[in-house]
Parts: C-alpha cells; sequence; structure tokens
C-alpha cells in the first residue's frame, strides 16, 4: 500500500471512530435502540440523549429533547452519574 | 476511553435523525441551513483552478479531525471546524468565490449551505474531498 493511501486509510478510520464511534465508546458494551424504544425512554425515563456532530447540523435540525455536545467536549460536558442513561444519534447510517 | 470514563447505560441510535422522522417524532429547527446540493468540483479542476491563479478562497473544514496530518498547500486557505464557520463568515467578503474541502466530501455540503444562508453567492465543495485529491496523485503535503 502506498504511503499517502496508508494516510487516507488511517485518515478515515480516526474520523469514522471520533464522529460516529467515540460516543459509544465511552462504555464497554453499548446496545442499540430504534426510534420508538428512543421515544418511550424519553417520555418515560431521565435519559441524556445527545447529538455530537457540529452544532450546525444540530442547529438545522435535532431531535426535541436532545442536546448538543460535540465529540471533543464529551469528556469534560457529560454528566459525572457514570449510571446515567445516554443515547447517542446522529445523521444515520450512510 | 471506556474503561477510563466508565459509562455503564449507554445506547446508540443509529438510525439518527432519519429514522427519527420517519418514526414522526418531533424535532426542532434553531437555525435552519438551506435545503441545497452546493455545486461541486472534481480535484483536477481545482488544481486547473490554483495552476491559472483563479482568485477563490479555499476552505478546510477538517479542524481537529486530521488537518494538521496531510493538506492541500495554497495561499489563501482557512483552516476551521464546521463549528467555527462563523469566523470565516465574518472574514471573507461574501462576493468571494469559495472552495470548500473536507474529507470525503460528504460534510462539506453542510459547510456550504451554512455559507450560502450566511449570504455567500459563489460556494463550490471539492467533490471526494481531500481524500479524491490524494488519490488523483494531485500535490499534497505532509506532516514530517
Amino acid at each position: 500500500m502506498e504511503d499517502s493511501m496508508k494516510r487516507i486509510w488511517y485518515a478515515s478510520l480516526v474520523l469514522v471512530l471520533s464522529l460516529f464511534v467515540s460516543g459509544f465508546a465511552l462504555a464497554d458494551t453499548w446496545k442499540e435502540i430504534k426510534a420508538d424504544e428512543l421515544k418511550t425512554m424519553m417520555d418515560t425515563e431521565d435519559v441524556l440523549v445527545v447529538f455530537p456532530l457540529s452544532k450546525i447540523e444540530f442547529n438545522d435540525l435535532h431531535i426535541k429533547g436532545s442536546v448538543h455536545i460535540s465529540v471533543e467536549d464529551l469528556k469534560k460536558k457529560l454528566p459525572s452519574d457514570k449510571e446515567k442513561k445516554i443515547v447517542f444519534y446522529c445523521l444515520g447510517r450512510k | 476511553m471506556a474503561a477510563e470514563l466508565g459509562y455503564s447505560n449507554v445506547y446508540g441510535f443509529r438510525d439518527g435523525l432519519p429514522g427519527w422522522i420517519k418514526a414522526g417524532y418531533e424535532t426542532v429547527t434553531v437555525e435552519k441551513l438551506p435545503k441545497l446540493e452546493v455545486p461541486a468540483i472534481t480535484a483536477i479542476e481545482m488544481k486547473q483552478m490554483i495552476d491559472d491563479g483563479a482568485d477563490f478562497v479555499m476552505v478546510d473544514v477538517r479542524k481537529g479531525i486530521n488537518e494538521d496530518q496531510f493538506w492541500i498547500a495554497y495561499k489563501n486557505k482557512y483552516v476551521t471546524s464546521l463549528d467555527d464557520l462563523q469566523t470565516v463568515a465574518a472574514e471573507v467578503p461574501t462576493d468571494r468565490k469559495i472552495v470548500i474541502v473536507d474529507l470525503v466530501g460528504k460534510r462539506s455540503n453542510t459547510a456550504g449551505r451554512y455559507l450560502i444562508m450566511k449570504g455567500f453567492s459563489d460556494v463550490l465543495k471539492l467533490s471526494g474531498g481531500i481524500e479524491k485529491w490524494m488519490k488523483d496523485g494531485l500535490p499534497t503535503e505532509y506532516a514530517k
């Protein structure tokens, strides 16, 4: 593999990990949920729903009741309660 | 990171906004971006623009991702994140030609929609991002 291709591959991996998976990487295990489950959860439980992409994208459209915490701010802005129920979402499957 | 932060109740709603909308649930808009596809130029076309001395501002929106690992050398360039685009909007006259560069050509459309909303009239995005530029073998600077 050429050096430039290796760099692209590595950069793409970093991007994917940082933008779409880092939220999930906050825990050893995470569970995938569907829209109906999330709605029920938001209606009946104390849950933090987080959009980790840009503020521009969040302002354009977001789930009512969700909050924006950018990837780089996750460590300092997530609640100190490690048992807090947290749901991450973004722009969907690509 | 998992061991370091140790959250025990983490969920992923991978269907994301499209899945939420499809299910008919409520969304909120604070500042609506225009619904449009930003015109694209190919890497070869942008290289030609540079070689021809075309007057444009390059906006690389990879700040905080990998902008310091490899980049396109250009005299008139802003390196920013999507969240800091307002700086570009405040400093660059809205009649200047803008070409947006990202990694793979996906998030540049969002950046372009934002700048068009802010009054820029001549906005282009690099098709395929810097990844395509590099695959085409065009000149790229690398961190040592």
